[in-house]
């Protein structure tokens, strides 16, 4: 049987893989954003720079397998506990303690990875407010490194409790497994965001640094 | 309360500047419960608690399974299916956006896959036909809204886990305002490009031959038309707790795609999984900030506060709930629909109990304020969203937005509010509420 | 005055909520400068988080369960069948009874300090609507049933042992798991908590399996930092409070169970022979698993307490 198709010729979308969501930019109308204003620059030009773009790229396929293993971990525990259920009549109770070992992970990982990707949900409006480029720019660098400066906060904190919790040695109820499994995906998280916090306010800066060295070499021009 | 308001408005002002939502949130909450001499130490593993929840899980993966639908192909078989009806009318191909929105909302718990997945496809398809872009963009905007409002939602999970409410009942709260929402969307639509010249339109065909086309093409969307059969009926019929049946969707989802619709490889699955994982994460950071917000709050008896401050003003249901709407709309505005249902459960929830009206007719209440908070600025991502799918900068779409969020959305948030029936008949019916 | 921190995780009808109200009448009636702020129905956190919150010291006083998640010891105030009757209960665990000092031993190396110990009343399990099953005679009625047990390791062992799949959950999901069928039915429920949930529930089932009673908590820094006039002034506004509970507590606890009957939910005994059975279980398995945990001196105590040898 032949699918019936729209009259017009077919658009070939972009794959969701690769479409990012939040992240995007009212001012610039660019969506997604260009790597350089976000955490990982697309080219590197010194040796060290390249060295550090060399060592992310290997942190970065370890939390994408992480990710992957989590996102999809969480979907195929879910299922089966409703199997266990239903076709075996025996529920298992640790699978309730194992969903949320993954589902925190998710959670943690995600954050982090939102932050390299430049994905946190956020306003924007400032162009709204101010015109000039140099200005938006300013602001967005205080921004990034306002928010580092709290991931900072939070991180200690989160560390602080992490460890409090893997050091009085608590157990689950049901699996007996440590706590620290648990809350240890706060401090991978917290590192990852002010990690990718910190890159993306060096990246802001340089970029700022640029914006004005064409402007001085514009109005030097002129 | 002064410094809770001053906390709040560095909040404002934080979001303002384009600080990430959770940060905003996270440093306001700090600030309010350093100043009022709080132990600030518990705030983190409070919400690293509330986030530890098992309900919560429901999130990502009805995240997961909107996607992995979108991505799998299931988009162009609901656009063909839905077209076969509507396609061959002046106006049609907007009607088919909403309406495809709508049905994409029956998978999708939010409205981002719905953008992708349908904004990608029509947004173009309808400028090619003659319409204006912007208006294109702007309905692609504010119909992912109603992947909010039919079930499942993200927006409704977070509602209803931090007020203690049903899932269940919640979900089936916005169904029917949902559905209205559609039929004024398609009805706005056309009656914005009734005197448009440009605008092509097919012939109109023999009914025989539309009938087989509609007959052809839903066969063809029969795999993405089950799915939502699958997801309520798993939660109605008590199979399933909410949780579980977006378990169900995501290992529904992912033979379809690979197998059926053929969109999805094993490749693909690997990048859309990280996609899934990355925008719970987005999700995620702005709840778990406002359950340290909202904990900060409640140390300080803040909500109580507040309650008594609006009920000393009248005592009068309509009018509380009148006040409260216009609070919800400014909400909504400032700040995105996740953090929205967060305020709303705990700031107004309690003041709703003592009123007396019903939780899940508030719910719906909810629903579809803070529907409205995702598309309007400064805080509307799923607006910038269809803005950066349309390739439009914000100015040329914002006044179509404005012109169907007045005329479409408002009108719904107060029939909503003031007829508890049509969010309450649903859950009476099927959950004997 | 000075401000503290009271919070309880139960609504309103909850005897928390009463003894939490007579506790600010009484404190007040010493003429105390401190002032209670009071926090009900879990805002600041569920029960076990209230306890863990107690021992960082940033609640300084709550009611709550003995979380064995931070001292598998704990587990001891869900120990099935310990006490019969209201009487031996008082005995047991009210005013000046021996299982306070127990408690208080382990407490203090968690950095707590139980003012006293409130009744809840005689805890028993619950059947959803729906479901159509009444056990009675373990295990043979309990095969396939899914019952919600609080989530501690000892609850988990008592429904496993009577034959039922034991599913553990936080207190906060159970209304909707009763109402969505995630499971059938709840144990460790007295009767004010099936009032509460009573629209999805069919029948009650007196098995009293255990005595609910909870911890009056304070944080031990805090206590032992308060002036010793005002500690003393606390202490005796508890003193009057205990007092009141275990004199009201009885008839509380049988007003609810009435509530529930009128209300028209099924209230079923255990015929004699089947008691004797469901404790003969917990005996053989439940009370060597406690035994493990804190040790053959208590264990000793709490059969002189249940009278058996
Ligand atoms: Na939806
Ligand atoms: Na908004």
């Amino acid at each position: 049987m032949q699918e019936p198709h729209v009259s017009t010729a077919p658009v070939q979308p972009e794959s969701i893989g690769k479409t990012k969501i939040y992240n995007y930019d009212p001012d610039l109308s660019q969506h997604p954003l260009p790597p350089h204003l976000s955490a990982i620059p697309d080219k590197e030009s010194t040796a060290l720079g390249r060295f550090l773009i060399r060592f992310e790229q290997v942190l970065n396929w370890i939390f994408r397998s992480l990710m992957l293993c989590a996102g999809l971990g969480l979907a195929f525990l879910m299922f089966g506990q409703i199997i266990m259920r239903y076709v075996l009549e025996s529920p298992f109770t640790g699978i309730e303690e194992a969903a949320v070992l993954l589902g925190v992970w998710i959670y943690f990982l995600g954050m982090g990875y939102a932050t390299r990707e430049r994905e946190h949900i956020h306003g924007g409006v400032v162009s709204l407010m101010v015109s000039d480029p140099v200005k938006i720019s300013l602001i967005r660098l205080a921004g990034s490194i306002v928010s580092m400066l709290a991931a900072c906060i939070f991180g200690y904190f989160a560390c602080k409790y992490a460890l409090f919790v893997i050091e009085k040695g608590r157990m689950s109820i049901n699996l007996q497994w440590p706590r620290g499994l648990w809350s240890g995906s706060m401090i991978v998280g917290f590192a990852m965001m002010v990690g990718y916090f910190l890159l993306e306010s060096i990246n802001e800066y340089r970029d700022l640094l640029r914006l004005r060295r064409t402007r001085q070499q514009r109005e030097c021009t002129l | 309360m002064t410094l809770f308001l001053i906390a709040m408005l560095v909040v404002v002002v934080l979001i303002l500047i384009e600080i990430p939502v959770a940060f905003a949130f996270g440093i306001g909450a700090v600030l309010f419960a350093y100043t009022t001499g709080n132990n600030i130490s518990f705030l983190i593993p409070h919400g690293f608690k509330t986030a530890s929840g098992f309900a919560l899980l429901a999130l990502p993966l009805f995240i997961f399974a909107g996607l992995l639908m979108a991505e799998g192909g299931i988009s162009e078989r609901l656009l063909n299916f839905v077209n076969a009806f509507v396609g061959r009318i002046k106006g049609g191909l907007g009607a088919v956006t909403v309406l495809t929105c709508a049905l994409f909302g029956a998978i999708s718990g939010s409205s981002s896959a719905a953008i992708a997945a349908v904004g990608q496809i029509m947004i173009p398809r309808m400028v090619r036909e003659g319409y204006p872009a912007g208006h294109a963009t702007a309905l692609v905007a504010c119909s992912s809204v109603l992947a909010l409002l039919i079930p499942p939602s993200i927006p409704m999970i977070v509602f209803s886990i931090t007020g203690g409410l049903s899932v269940g009942a919640a979900f089936l709260s916005t169904i029917i305002p949902g559905i209205l929402l559609t039929l004024i969307y398609c009805g706005l639509n056309i009656w914005f490009l009734r005197d448009n010249p440009n605008i092509k339109v097919e012939a109109p065909l023999p009914i025989k031959q539309a009938t087989i086309n509609i007959a052809k093409s839903g066969y063809h969307a029969a795999f993405a038309l089950l799915m939502p059969l699958i997801i309520l009926g798993a939660i109605y019929s008590g199979i399933a707790t909410p949780t579980e049946a977006a378990a169900i969707a995501v290992i529904y989802a992912i033979p379809v795609g690979l197998f059926v619709y053929k969109g999805l490889s094993l490749r693909s699955l690997g990048a859309v999984t990280v996609r899934a994982v990355t925008m719970t994460g987005s999700i995620m950071a702005v709840l778990f900030f406002l359950f340290i917000m909202s904990r900060a709050m409640i140390m300080e008896q803040v909500p109580k506060e507040l309650a008594e401050a609006l009920l000393g003003f009248s005592d009068n249901k309509l009018v509380i709930l009148f006040l409260i709407n216009i609070l919800l709309l400014l909400i909504g505005m400032i700040v995105d629909d996740i953090s929205g249902s967060v305020l709303a459960a705990i700031i107004f929830l309690p003041i709703i109990n003592q009123l007396g009206i019903d939780p899940i007719h508030f719910a719906a209440v909810v629903g579809v304020n803070l529907g409205l908070g995702n598309v309007s600025p400064p805080c509307a991502p799923m607006l910038y969203m269809a803005g950066g799918v349309g390739k439009l900068s914000l100015d040329k779409y914002i006044t179509p937005t404005l012109k169907f969020l007045c005329l479409g959305h408002l009108p719904i948030v107060f029939l909503v509010t003031f007829v508890p029936e049509l969010s309450l008949f649903l859950p009476r019916l099927l959950l004997g509420y | 005055g000075e401000d503290f921190i009271l919070a309880q995780a139960m609504t309103t009808d909850h005897i928390f909520h009463a003894s939490s109200e007579q506790f600010m009448e009484n404190l007040k009636a010493q003429q105390s400068r401190y002032n209670v702020e009071y926090h009900p129905g879990g805002d600041l956190g569920d029960w076990t988080s209230q306890f863990e919150q107690a021992m960082q010291g940033v609640i300084p006083m709550t009611m709550t369960y003995g979380a064995s998640e931070f001292d598998g010891r704990l587990d001891l105030t869900w120990l099935g069948y310990v006490v019969d009757s209201w009487d031996s209960a008082r005995k047991a665990y009210g005013p000046n009874g021996p299982m306070l000092d127990v408690y208080n031993k382990i407490l203090a190396e968690n950095d707590l300090v139980a003012l006293g110990l409130i009744p809840a009343g005689f805890g028993s399990i619950t059947i959803r609507k729906g479901v159509g099953k009444v056990p009675t005679n373990f295990p043979e009625d309990a095969a396939g049933i899914k019952m919600r047990v609080v989530p501690t390791p000892l609850a988990i062992e008592r429904f496993k042992n009577w034959g039922f799949s034991a599913v553990p959950m936080p207190f906060a999901e159970l209304y909707t798991g009763l109402q969505l069928g995630t499971v059938d039915g709840r144990a460790f429920g007295p009767a004010v908590e099936i009032w509460q949930m009573r629209d999805v529930l069919e029948s009650y089932i007196l098995t009293r399996d255990y005595f609910e009673h909870a911890f009056w908590l304070v944080n031990k820094q805090w206590w032992d930092d308060l002036p010793a006039d005002e500690r003393k002034k606390m202490r005796a506004a508890a003193d009057q409070t205990l007092e009141w509970a275990w004199n009201e507590a009885e008839k509380i606890d049988s007003d609810y169970l009435n509530k529930v009957r009128d209300y028209g939910i099924e209230i079923v005994e255990l015929k004699p022979q089947e008691l004797e059975k469901a404790k003969k279980t917990l005996y053989a398995h439940e009370w060597p698993y406690m035994e493990k945990v804190v040790g053959p001196e208590i264990m000793e105590m709490m059969r002189k307490i249940a009278g058996i040898n």
